[in-house]
This record gives structure tokens, C-alpha cells and sequence, in this order.
């Protein structure tokens, strides 16, 4: 059963779970929330043109720096799968990195529908 | 004095400051603290590295993977300048491998949050560095505080002039030591007894402790009546004036004293300088300032001798 768990991809938006984290204060919760759509794009772009050109150490910083305000806000399998590109990067596997990068927009596509 | 202002500190009264390059890290950690204690936060390490310098936080929160410098090298950097070496480093990163756990231990932090923050475990591991700080300020003021005067002691002294010393080196700045005894106090414990002498000594520190204007400028109690003024990075022109005003605060107290020439409580007072690259002992500039304090003695007292 737990083998199951473990597979699952992780929830889209755990509002529950973030809100819990922060001591059920949904201010400042909506405060982060607001931070991080301001900043999504601008890292998601950073780690696109950075992967197309090779820099893939400033990818990986900007892949890490977006995973924790995916954390932060809740966004829980967007989180789970910037942790796997940042790996990849680390690793220098730019080509499975640019498929995860694929996987993350859609993740923040659903992030934005929910939680926007 | 100084024992009882620190012993009163509190964890409201602390200071911590937050390292984070995530604007969202940021206002979570400042908001998660607001109602614990006093926080300040900056965006990168060489921002923190001055904001300890001119500020010596209670305690650093630092995020480890940032742009620029690493919370780790801030750490290091922290740990290797004496001033901000007992600041205590609490990491807080979403990076979960063990080999960086490995690394933020051996760079010298005291804990390790992982992001994203459960706010509950965050702000008891914050209270708790506090407290830990707080009793450790406490016990090293003890330690190093002469319980009678409130001056700095012996033990003080034999500690932390090397380093101060080291620092003068560093800077390039000189290092003034002046040494002082009471006149006569042997006499003065006969004709009032040990109580008055006591109280003599303690009022004397007091009045001396507030004629000394510069905070870095350190008064220790090394013997009975014996007295050491440290001033890093003075010259010898501005340790006469320092020296002189001290001289005069004492006469100012007109404590009474029939056994000496003068019929009140005076000092005298050697001056001797440390010269930066001099590599000489530090204890020896104290000799020296000891032998100009015997000719003070010896030229009538209530005053001051320097080379």
C-alpha cells in the first residue's frame, strides 16, 4: 500500500497542507501566493533559455530557487518535479532535463487554474 | 550594571536575522517570528556579513544554495572573524541530500530546518537557539566579569587580550594600555576598614566605567586595587586625554581619604602603547606601562605617566 502512496504524483495545489505549515494563517499564505505567480514566469523562463544554451548550472539555481516557493505556496507536485530537474541538472542530463522543464509548465498551468 | 541588564534579557529583546534570496522565504520566516522576537532580513551574504559586523545578531537564519556567496561560506566567514564567531548559524534550505547536511554541520551551524518551513517546528527551534545564546551571554559575562566592580577581570584579561591584540594587527591600528592603582589604599582599608574599601573600589569602577566614552574602550579589575584601561585603536594622543579625564573623574568624587597628601581618594596612572606588526607580548606593553605607573608613584601621585 505504501508502495502505491510513494508512486502517486504528488497533489497539484495542497492548500490544505500549506495553510497547515504556516499555522493556518491564510493572510500570509495569499501574501506568498501573490510572491510567487509575480515570480513564476520569470524563473520558468530563466531555466528554459538556460537549458537551450547550455548554462546548466544557472538552470539548476533557477530550478531551485522556484522549487522553493513551489514548497512554500503548496504546490506540491510542482515542487516534487522541479526536485527532479534540478537533480538532472545537477547530473548534467540537459536532455531529460528539458523534458521535465516540459512537465513543470503544465504543472504550473494547473497551479494557476487552482489557485489563482 | 552590566550583570543585571543581561540578566534580564529575554528572547523579545533578541535580534535574528534572516538570509534568504526568495522574497516568499523571507516573508514567511519574518512573518513566523514577528510575535517571538526582533528580526531583520537581507537578500544575500555579503549583505549579512555586515549587517553581523555592525550589528551582532543573536542569531543567523540562513538559507544554504544562494547566488553570489553560499550560506555555508557566510558561516565560515562568520566563524573566522572573532567578532561575529559566537553568533550561532541556523540553516534552513529545501535541498534534502545528505551530503549537504554533511556540509552545513561542518561549516559550523548549530541547526538544520528543511523547506519548505512547518512553522511550529521553525519557530520552536528559533526559541530555542535563543534561550541556548541568551545563557551562554549570560554565563561568558560571569565568567568574565569581576562580580564586585562590574569591571572586566582577570581571567578577561588573559583571554581576550590576545585576540584584541590580533585585531590591532589586522586593522593596523595602535593599542593603548593604561594601568592604574588607588594611592595609598592600604591606608585607606586601615583608617575606614575593608567595607569602605569596598565600597570605595565599586564606586570609583562606576564613575570610571561612565568617563570612558568609547564602547570598545574596556576597563578590568586585575588585582586588589589594581586597574587596566584597554583602548584598541587610540593613539597615544588620545589615551592622554582619556587617562586625564579618568584622573579628573576621580578627584571629582571627592571621596575622603586623611591618611593621603592629598586628604581625598586619588590615582595614579602609567601609560604604554602597542604599535600594530610590533609582535611584541602584549604582556610585556602592560609591564611597561607598570614601570611608568611606579614613577607616578614616585613623583608624587594623583597623576599620569607616559614615555
Amino acid at each position: 500500500m505504501s508502495d502505491h502512496v510513494d508512486q502517486s504524483p504528488a497533489p497539484v495545489w495542497n492548500r490544505q497542507s500549506a495553510l497547515q505549515r504556516l499555522m493556518n494563517n491564510e493572510a500570509l499564505l495569499n501574501r506568498i501566493l501573490k510572491i510567487f505567480f509575480e515570480q513564476a514566469e520569470t524563473h520558468l523562463t530563466a531555466i528554459r533559455d538556460n537549458i537551450q544554451q547550455g548554462r546548466l548550472e544557472e538552470a539548476r539555481a533557477a530550478a531551485h530557487a522556484l522549487k522553493g516557493s513551489a514548497g512554500e505556496v503548496g504546490a506540491d507536485r510542482m515542487h516534487q518535479h522541479l526536485g527532479q530537474l534540478e537533480n538532472a541538472l545537477v547530473s548534467k542530463a540537459a536532455q531529460q532535463a528539458a523534458d521535465i522543464y516540459k512537465v513543470v509548465v503544465v504543472d504550473y498551468q494547473q497551479v494557476c487554474q487552482q489557485a489563482k | 550594571m552590566l550583570l543585571r541588564q543581561n540578566a534580564e534579557q529575554t528572547i523579545a529583546d533578541c535580534t535574528v536575522l534572516i538570509v534568504d534570496d526568495q522574497p516568499t522565504s523571507r516573508l514567511i520566516m519574518t512573518s513566523l517570528l514577528e510575535d517571538i522576537t526582533h528580526s531583520h532580513a537581507v537578500t544575500g551574504a555579503n549583505e549579512a556579513l555586515d549587517f553581523c559586523l555592525a550589528q551582532l545578531p543573536d542569531l543567523v537564519v540562513s538559507d544554504v544554495s544562494m547566488p553570489e556567496m553560499s550560506g555555508r561560506e557566510l558561516c565560515q566567514a562568520l566563524r573566522s572573524n572573532a567578532k561575529t564567531a559566537g553568533i550561532p548559524v541556523m540553516f534552513v534550505t529545501s535541498s534534502d541530500s545528505d551530503e549537504e547536511q554533511e556540509k552545513c554541520w561542518e561549516s559550523g551551524g548549530v541547526d538544520f530546518v528543511t523547506k519548505p518551513i512547518n512553522a511550529t517546528t521553525f519557530r520552536n527551534r528559533v526559541k530555542s537557539q535563543l534561550s541556548h545564546k541568551l545563557k551562554a551571554d549570560l554565563l561568558e559575562q560571569l565568567i568574565y566579569t569581576d562580580r564586585l566592580t562590574g569591571a572586566f577581570n582577570r581571567h578577561y584579561l588573559d583571554e581576550r587580550l590576545p585576540f584584541i591584540v590580533k585585531e590591532c594587527d589586522r586593522e593596523v591600528k595602535p593599542l593603548a594600555i593604561a594601568i592604574f592603582d588607588i594611592d595609598f589604599f592600604k591606608r585607606f582599608n586601615d583608617e575606614y576598614g575593608h567595607l569602605a574599601g569596598d565600597k570605595c573600589l565599586c564606586r570609583l569602577a562606576k564613575a570610571i566605567n561612565g568617563a570612558m566614552l568609547r564602547p570598545m574602550d574596556q576597563l578590568v579589575r586585575v588585582g586588589g586595587e589594581e586597574f587596566l584601561i584597554l583602548m584598541p585603536n587610540t593613539t597615544q594622543q588620545g589615551a592622554v586625554v582619556v587617562c586625564q579625564r579618568i584622573l579628573e573623574t576621580v578627584r571629582q568624587l571627592h571621596i575622603p581619604h586623611i591618611k593621603s597628601d592629598v586628604g581625598e581618594v586619588t590615582v595614579s596612572m602609567g601609560l604604554s602603547m602597542y604599535e600594530p606588526g610590533e609582535s611584541k607580548d602584549p604582556f610585556e606593553v602592560i609591564n611597561e606601562a607598570d614601570k611608568y605607573l611606579y614613577s607616578a608613584k614616585n613623583s608624587g601621585r594623583n597623576r599620569l605617566v607616559y614615555e
